[in-house]
């Protein structure tokens, strides 16, 4: 509706000027970007809020990562024991400019904390002398049928092709769905020179959040489109094994995208905070809504900590595959 | 309790008192060139100027002592008829009104009787004349009806270009819009620019902005009450118009001569057809456009002296089309309003008036997007059935007594949905419907106790019952002895006015005012996708407390009128989403829990100074307001400026007479910048940036100006044939006004910035719409 607006308005649009507002002064905070899923240890980034206006580079990019904190997960078990875990940090190397962040997990593949569908999970971060909470349930997580490559026939490029899938929804409970998606292997010619480079997603992008309200207990063709690079409403498709020509005259092959899907289910709260901020990526600087925060579910910060009831699926980008089996992912797949 | 006694033993016996050998003149009072009913009309006795004024629908009744009477039948624009009557009995006296040509020369801003506002025991109200508001500078060629009342002290716009009507405070779900008794729910064409009113077939606007009579109800804020035009019962009559924006046409005439007339009005907006031939067929938005029409059409039959039948509708779409063959999505977004009214008007005898409406309204929106085999349909909306009768007694002309009663079935589809994903189909089980039942009745008495004091006293009884899912008939049948949320309300209406001398007087009055429905809005525009919501157990009644006090002085000869009006109004159970809600979650059987409920209070000063005679008329109005709202679970439970309070607001609109073809206007306005909610903090998850939003309309934008200058030519009438042009130059001096402020995430370089580059800039742009636009209209009658 807002779009449509805007392409009206775009008619009468006299002008537009650059600003100068002065805004009151932000306070620090805690951002959570936490989660523990099915079979693997919990993970959290932990990073700080800015000023609106304070500008951003690398390096002040690099140091709202909170390295210094307390971070521990528990739960507890049907006999009424605790478990639980003091996560360690670990610095994980990254792309350009970020190079590295940290991330609070155990990657010490001891297994001693691994999440379970069903159980509620409680989040502790101490920083600063603050104490930041939380809580969420990994709910059971529910298999796509199948999954199966199928040829963008609206994409004039040959080349283009659909990932679709197969579901059926739990009639018996009201669940909350989240999808991601991941391109583990992509290659593009680099512009203006007659190269291939390898560009693969650094982390998960968020395709969509919500509940089954609309198809609770249906079974339905769906499809996951690929998100745009930089957020925005996922409307993409994906690559098979096709050739580009340099200028001159070589020709150059390019392998198939190789895609992670990951399917969860996840409980209420999560989904809102992940709604809202799919919504938000969407429609970023809408004049006409009301200001819209992210609904946290953390108390005494932002950000969110979810339960992944997840499964996962890879899909090589190859004409006719179909896939009815999951993918077991390592856990540094996972948490970027 | 003492004090209402004495009045209700006052009231008795002065309806005794004067019920002595008196007698009554009543009839209707209507247009010779048209048999237009005419509303407003003032009829007084010469010497001691007792009097009454035409109601709704032209009547009037006027008891006096037996005795020898000039009586003067008045109303502006047209030529004053004084007759002589011997009265010994009650008369029946039906009035044709010619046109004065002279007057209608000096351009008049209103209809009343010229010392009204210092007499009448009304105030906070306005009336607008539709052939007057023709002559202002308008936007695109587009005269409108609500874009005028705008311009009154009180009323306030809702930005650049909105057809919003935001009163003392209140937001736009509190105004009572109606067109022939039926009431409107969304007011506005393209997003708000436009209103939903056709300025060619409406004969009366009444505005009331306080001191609410115990008639209306339903709303907190404000009325208003549109009448549409009869139709000529005399000859038969095309008007048109031929804008920019859109064209317009009205036929009307007699279908049995002076017994029975209809009209017939449409209007559509032709950009989408006028672009067509320049959208080639393989452009990947080919298909994409958008358009409104309207249609109001009414018709009336005289049955016979006592008895008339209306019958009146209006219908109205927007339609939104979007499509672009390159990612397969097409979007279709059809919304608007539909309205029928039937109307019996029935004279038990001279002094008792009474019509019976059965009303039927609906506004319903839809929003269908597809994208290849997949199928997404949202749809809202509200209906209502709508019964009333309401009476008007004036046994002697002290009293103007008005008593009613009024039903209406409200339907609510709060926002349903279906899709389709190749030949599986997603449908709810069924579509979520709420039902309510909204009741009132209700006694007035406008009551002159001196030459000196006048009071307006009035009781409204209101009630509602939500039967939620439960429809009228499984209610009927199935549930009857169901506890269902019942809300049961007294609202005392009370107003007074004391004339220290003919010219100057004091008014003051007190409402109550309950309302049970609701608009639910994520927006800072009025937008097709706001929500109307019932009053449930979760969401209680909204209420509404205004004082008000006045001094109103009327200058030479009543050329000049001038007023000073004080109000305060506070507000409960106000509502607003819930933080994080998006309109979407308000769908099917979740809309009750998605709000949060708080309190308002709104109060001010409107000063207003209006030339009436005269080749130059037009007012300068003046607010001084402040508005602000308090929700526990809004803005960390701080108080904060609701988003339309406007500390100044100036309007002065102007209009001479040039000479007989010519005639000059213009307005000027200035209102303190909306207040609007920005972000102030910023974070990344998942290597994008998000925004916080930590203070709730905690800034202002600049202030708005404009000043618009307009020029309307009438040429010569040849024959039958009378044509105008009307020249509108809008925002003269091309203001730059804010109308909305978005923030670009940048690079240095000016490029859109990107987290994953390490380097944004943020930045604040203000953008501006509506430079300087001159438009012409042509305007046709014959």
């Amino acid at each position: 509706m807002r779009n449509c607006i805007f392409l009206f308005l775009a008619i009468f649009i006299s002008c537009q000027e650059e600003i100068t507002l002065e805004l009151p002064q932000s306070q620090e905070k805690v951002v959570v970007e936490g989660a523990i899923e099915n079979g693997f240890p919990p993970y959290i980034i932990l990073s700080k809020n800015q000023g609106y206006f304070e500008p951003i580079d690398s390096n002040t990019y690099q140091n709202l990562f909170i390295k210094d904190a307390e971070v521990k997960v528990w739960t507890y078990n049907d006999d009424g024991s605790k478990d639980s875990i003091i996560l360690e940090e670990y610095t994980i190397p990254a792309p350009p400019p970020l190079n590295q962040f940290s991330v609070y997990t155990d990657l010490s593949g001891s297994g001693q904390f691994i999440g379970e569908e069903g159980k509620t999970y409680f989040l502790e971060v101490i920083y600063n002398d603050e104490i930041i909470t939380s809580q969420t349930i990994i709910p059971f997580s529910t298999p796509l049928d199948s999954l199966w490559v199928e040829k963008d026939t609206l994409a004039e490029e040959e080349y283009k092709y659909e990932i679709r899938g197969w579901f059926t929804d739990n009639g018996s409970i009201q669940n909350n769905i989240l999808v991601r998606s991941k391109m583990i292997q992509h290659y593009e010619k680099e512009e203006d020179k007659c190269n291939i480079i390898s560009k693969p997603d650094f982390s998960f992008k968020l395709l969509d959040a919500g509940s089954d309200i609309l198809f609770n207990g249906t079974s339905f063709e769906t499809f996951f489109p690929k998100p745009p690079e930089n957020g925005g409403f996922p409307n993409g498709s994906y690559n098979i094994t096709h050739t580009k020509e340099c200028d001159d005259g070589t020709v150059l092959t390019l392998q198939n995208d190789i895609v992670l899907i990951k399917f969860c289910q996840i409980d209420e709260p999560s989904m809102k905070f992940w709604r809202g901020l799919s919504r938000a990526s969407a429609s970023g600087g809408n004049p006409f809504s009301e200001p819209l925060n992210l609904v946290s579910n953390i108390d005494g910060g932002l950000g969110v900590w979810t339960g992944y009831g997840a499964i996962y699926y890879k899909v090589p980008v190859v004409q006719d595959t179909v896939i009815f089996e999951p993918f077991t992912p390592q856990i540094t797949d996972i948490f970027k | 309790m003492r004090l209402l006694f004495s009045l209700a033993l006052s009231v008795f016996f002065s309806v005794a008192m004067f019920g002595q050998n008196q007698f009554t003149i009543s009839g209707y009072v209507q247009d010779n060139a048209s048999g237009e009913n005419l509303i407003g009309v003032s009829i007084y006795e010469k010497e001691s100027f007792k009097g009454t004024a035409s109601n709704q629908y032209g009547f009037y009744s006027l008891t006096l002592d037996e005795g020898n009477y000039k009586i003067i039948y008045s109303f502006i624009g047209f030529k004053n008829i004084t007759k002589e009557i011997n009265l010994n009995k009650n008369i029946r006296l039906n009035i044709s009104l010619d046109s004065d040509a002279i007057l209608t020369e000096e351009i008049t801003i209103t209809g009343e009787k010229l010392d009204k506002n210092i007499s009448s025991s009304d105030m906070s109200q306005a009336k607008i004349e539709v052939q007057n508001i023709k002559q202002l500078p308008v936007i695109l060629g587009e005269v409108d009806v609500l874009k005028s009342a705008q311009l009154l002290p009180g009323i306030q716009s809702g930005g650049e270009g909105n057809s919003g009507l935001y009163v003392r405070g209140g937001g736009p779900d509190q105004n009572l819009i109606l067109l022939d008794e039926a009431v409107v729910y969304n007011a506005a064409h393209l997003f708000g620019f436009f209103s939903v009113f056709n300025a060619d077939a409406i004969k009366d606007i009444n505005i009331i902005k306080g001191g609410m009579p115990a008639e209306y109800g339903g709303r907190l804020s404000s009325v208003l009450d549109i009448t549409m035009k009869d139709g000529n019962n005399k000859k038969y009559e095309v008007d048109g118009g031929i804008g920019l924006l859109s064209s317009r046409l009205t036929l009307q005439g007699p279908v049995q001569k002076e017994k029975s007339s209809f009209i017939i009005s449409g209007r559509r907006t032709y950009v989408d057809v006028l672009s067509k031939p320049f959208m080639p067929e393989d452009n990947a938005f080919s298909g994409s456009g958008y358009y409104f029409y309207d249609l109001t059409t009414k018709i009336n039959y005289r049955i016979s002296d006592k008895d008339r039948l209306y019958l009146s509708g209006y219908f109205g779409r927007d339609v939104f089309n979007f499509s672009n063959s390159e990612n397969g999505i097409g979007i279709e977004i059809p919304w608007g309003n539909a309205t029928t009214s039937l109307r019996w008007n029935h004279l038990f005898n001279d002094k008792l008036f009474m019509n019976t409406s059965l009303i039927f309204s609906d506004y319903r929106f839809e929003f269908n997007i597809a994208q290849q085999e997949f199928e997404l349909k949202i749809f809202s909306g509200i209906n209502d059935w709508n019964t009333k009768v309401d009476f008007l007694y004036q046994p002697n002309q002290r009293h103007t007594i008005k008593f009613g009663t009024n039903y209406t079935y409200h339907e609510f589809t709060p926002g349903n949905a279906s899709g389709r994903s190749g030949e599986v189909v997603f449908e709810p089980d069924e579509i979520y419907k709420q039902y309510s039942n909204e009741g009132a009745i209700y006694f007035s008495d406008d009551f002159e106790v001196s030459d000196i004091l006048k009071i307006h006293a009035g009781l409204r009884y209101s009630s509602f019952q939500h039967s939620g899912y439960i429809s009228f008939r499984d209610y009927i049948r199935n549930d009857f002895n169901r506890n269902d949320d019942n809300y049961r309300n007294i609202e005392p209406r009370l107003s007074f006015r004391y004339k220290i001398n003919p010219t100057t007087s004091v008014k003051g009055a007190y409402t109550q005012n309950y309302q049970y429905i609701h608009l639910a809005s994520t927006s800072s525009v009025s937008l097709p996708t706001d929500l109307w919501v019932p009053s449930s157990a979760v969401i209680e009644p909204k209420f509404s407390e205004q004082f008000a006090l006045g001094f109103f002085k009327n200058l030479q000869d009543n050329m000049y009128e001038t007023s000073i009006e004080t109000y305060y109004k506070d507000m409960t159970n106000l509502i607003e989403y819930k933080e994080g809600v998006l309109p979407e979650d308000n769908t099917n059987s979740s809309s009750d829990n998605a709000f949060v409920f708080g309190t308002g209070e709104s109060y001010g000063a409107e000063f207003l100074v209006k030339k009436n005679k005269g080749k130059t008329t037009g007012w300068i109005g003046y607010t001084i307001s402040k508005t602000t709202r308090y929700f526990d679970e809004v803005n960390n439970g701080e108080p904060f400026p609701a988003k339309y309070d406007r500390r100044h607001d100036l309007s002065i609109t102007a209009t001479h007479k040039l000479s007989k073809s010519w005639t000059l206007s213009s307005v000027f306005v200035y209102a303190t910048g909306n207040s609007i909610t920005l972000p102030t903090e910023r974070y990344t998850i998942g290597g994008n940036v998000y925004t916080e939003f930590t203070s709730r309309n905690g800034y202002r934008m600049k202030p708005y100006h404009r000043l618009d200058i307009g020029a309307t030519y009438t040429p010569k009438k040849r024959k039958r044939f009378q044509s105008s042009w009307n020249f509108s130059i809008y925002n003269v001096y091309s203001r730059k006004n804010p109308y909305f402020i978005y923030f670009a995430l940048e690079s240095p370089e000016g490029e859109t910035g990107n987290i994953q580059n390490g380097n944004i800039t943020p930045k604040a742009y203000q953008v501006s719409i509506f430079p300087i636009l001159p438009s012409v209209t042509w305007n046709f009658n014959f």
